[in-house]
């Protein structure tokens, strides 16, 4: 069976911003996948929190493996975030959950649950940066003082919904830059990404598996 | 008269050596090997402690020659540490069950064998073949022991005392015969079956040989394509698809999870990371070596249970042929799928399931 390539309209040419970044879908995907697997490794009898929680420690997990082992990343725990980050130390991603508002043009998305002084801190430094590409400063030698400023630290954010059988994951890779009483209100950049979608199984409708009637007459 | 092979049969299928039985009996090895080899017959005293010591009625040893299964035709299902001696074990205990078929075969009239030999096709056309012909189209497939025993095969289950073979199958003139382990899932006994029918289709003209990692390899696909279609399972698993819903999807063609993840990875529905990350997670909810919350209902024969059913009303009780081939009850009872005697006098289907585990806690 041959795949044809299929031409899908891509929302404000996220592959273009995504390459500029030095990412690309094919590394963040894999992680929402991650997060989906593992969410549901949870039974009723595990802590409530269970579920999200694996999910994060997934998405953690694969997008650092990702672009460490096809891009030559950094795991980066910078001020109690969970990063990785790329060699020149301008580039950091973590990921967060957001709301309804997540991958949508229309609306801001906040941030689904309340984060933590350093979200804050990173948003702050987000903000105070000149809107520079990382990818033009790629030859320049910054110095580890001033790294933390130029740091821009984005968010892989994410919203999934079930339907029925499917489950779609709403996501967009961000950069915040205001965080107001730990929910970001406003966010310097934007990269909305395809929803992830994880399909249902189609049920069977053929009639197998019948009974098999064998005569076994005497001689 | 002792029937030399017999005594050899027997000991085979006790996996013993000379040495073990000449121990066991008080018998010399010099003589043992003079009676196996006919150079001179025991005295009936002899025959009694061999008898004993074999735990076989000692009409058994005064019946006509019996022809052992081929050795070079069996394609075993085993791993490949097993020793010759649990193979040898199995065999022979193929060999009476043999015996039963034809004593079976004289009074009653089974399906004609009607498998191809497709000595050349690889093993996913094979399979398909072999469904068209057996007008399966891409419909999951039903029953597999009873798909082969309508096709001619005759199965019969492996003694509990074999459990490092999983299966064989072996052709004895045209006839093909299936042994299934009993204390495997229920998926993986319908793996091995088809594994088997895969053997006998593939390897029984002898175009390609029946035994190595190869032969094992060509049986592993065509049990996977047969079992699970591509068609199938492209139409109703969806690519990229959850450890939850392969554990949703292996219940439509009744496979194990792990069965259902290699061919979703082979049909290309899984990536090699996607691939590895299910197969880990199943690993780790224990679906490698078990399948938890598996299907319940062991395939078991329904000629043979036909076929009982049948002698019993004619007062023909299972003990009675036991007697006619010289062997113990417990012998045939073993190889009825767990079909105990008590199963066999009457009860219609159902009964399979829970007389399967009754005669498995009589193993060891």
């Amino acid at each position: 069976m041959t795949v044809l390539p299929v031409a899908v309209p891509e929302p404000d040419g996220y592959r273009t911003q995504l390459a500029a970044l030095g990412t690309k879908l094919e590394y963040l995907h894999p992680a929402l996948r991650a997060g989906e697997v593992a969410r549901r490794s949870a039974t009723r009898n595990h802590p409530a929190n269970t579920a999200g929680t694996r999910a994060y420690q997934e998405h953690v997990r694969i997008i650092r493996e990702m672009h460490i082992r096809h891009e030559g990343w950094k795991r980066l725990l910078h001020d109690h975030l969970e990063l990785v980050c790329n060699p020149d130390r301008t580039v950091a991603f973590g990921v967060m959950s957001g709301d309804g508002a997540t991958g949508e043009r229309t609306f801001p998305p906040r941030n689904a649950r309340r984060r933590g002084a350093a979200t804050k801190r990173v948003a702050e430094d987000n903000a105070a940066q000149l809107e520079l590409f990382p990818l033009h400063r790629g030859n320049e030698v910054v110095l580890s003082s001033e790294e933390a400023g130029h740091l821009q630290v984005w968010f892989l954010v994410s919203r999934r919904i079930e339907a029925g059988d499917k489950v779609y994951v709403h996501n967009e890779l961000s950069l915040p830059a205001e965080v107001v009483d730990g929910y970001v209100s406003e966010w310097k950049r934007r990269i909305l990404l395809p929803v992830f979608e994880m399909d249902g199984i189609e049920p069977p409708h053929e009639d197998g598996g019948g009974e098999i009637d064998i005569p076994v007459p005497f001689r | 008269m002792v029937t030399p092979s017999r005594i050899t049969l027997a000991r085979k299928r006790r996996g013993l050596t000379l040495a073990d039985l000449s121990a066991r009996a008080g018998v010399s090895l010099q003589s043992l090997s003079n009676y196996e080899t006919g150079r001179t017959a025991p005295r009936p005293s002899t025959v009694r402690r061999l008898a004993d010591a074999l735990d076989f009625p000692e009409r058994f040893f005064s019946g006509p020659d019996i022809d052992e299964l081929p050795a070079e035709g069996i394609s075993w299902r085993a791993r490949t540490k097993t020793p010759p001696r649990v193979l040898d074990s199995a065999r022979a205990a193929g060999t009476l069950a043999a015996q039963l078929y034809e004593w079976i075969d004289e009074r009653f009239r089974l399906p004609e064998p009607d498998l191809p030999s497709l000595g050349k096709p690889d093993p996913e056309t094979a399979a398909e073949m072999v469904r068209t012909r057996w007008g399966l189209g891409t419909a999951p497939a039903p029953n597999m022991v009873h798909l082969l025993e309508a096709h001619g095969v005759r199965v019969f289950s492996l003694p509990p005392d074999s459990l490092e073979v999983d299966a064989f199958a072996v052709w004895r003139g045209t006839v093909p015969f299936v042994f299934l382990n009993m204390l495997k899932t229920v998926e993986r006994g319908r793996f091995d079956a088809a594994h088997e029918l895969g053997h006998l289709i593939m390897h029984g003209s002898g175009e390609r040989p029946c035994t190595g990692p190869g032969a094992e390899r060509q049986a592993n696909d065509f049990a996977s394509a047969f079992l699970m279609p591509a068609a199938s399972v492209l139409g109703h698993m969806p690519a990229g698809a959850r450890v939850d819903q392969v554990l949703e999807g292996k219940r439509i063609w009744k496979v194990s999870a792990m069965a259902l993840t290699y061919r979703m990875h082979d049909l290309g529905l899984l990536t090699d990371w996607q691939y590895r990350s299910t197969c880990a997670e199943l690993s780790a909810r224990g679906y490698r070596t078990d399948e938890p919350q598996g299907l319940k209902k062991r395939e078991t024969s329904q000629i043979l249970t036909k076929v009982f059913q049948g002698l019993w009303s004619k007062g023909i009780r299972p003990g009675d042929v036991a007697d006619q081939l010289g062997v113990r009850a417990e012998e045939v009872a073993e190889m009825l799928f767990g079909l105990s005697m008590e199963t066999v006098t009457g009860e219609e289907e159902g009964a399979g399931e829970h007389q399967a585990k009754r005669s498995l806690s009589l193993v060891r």
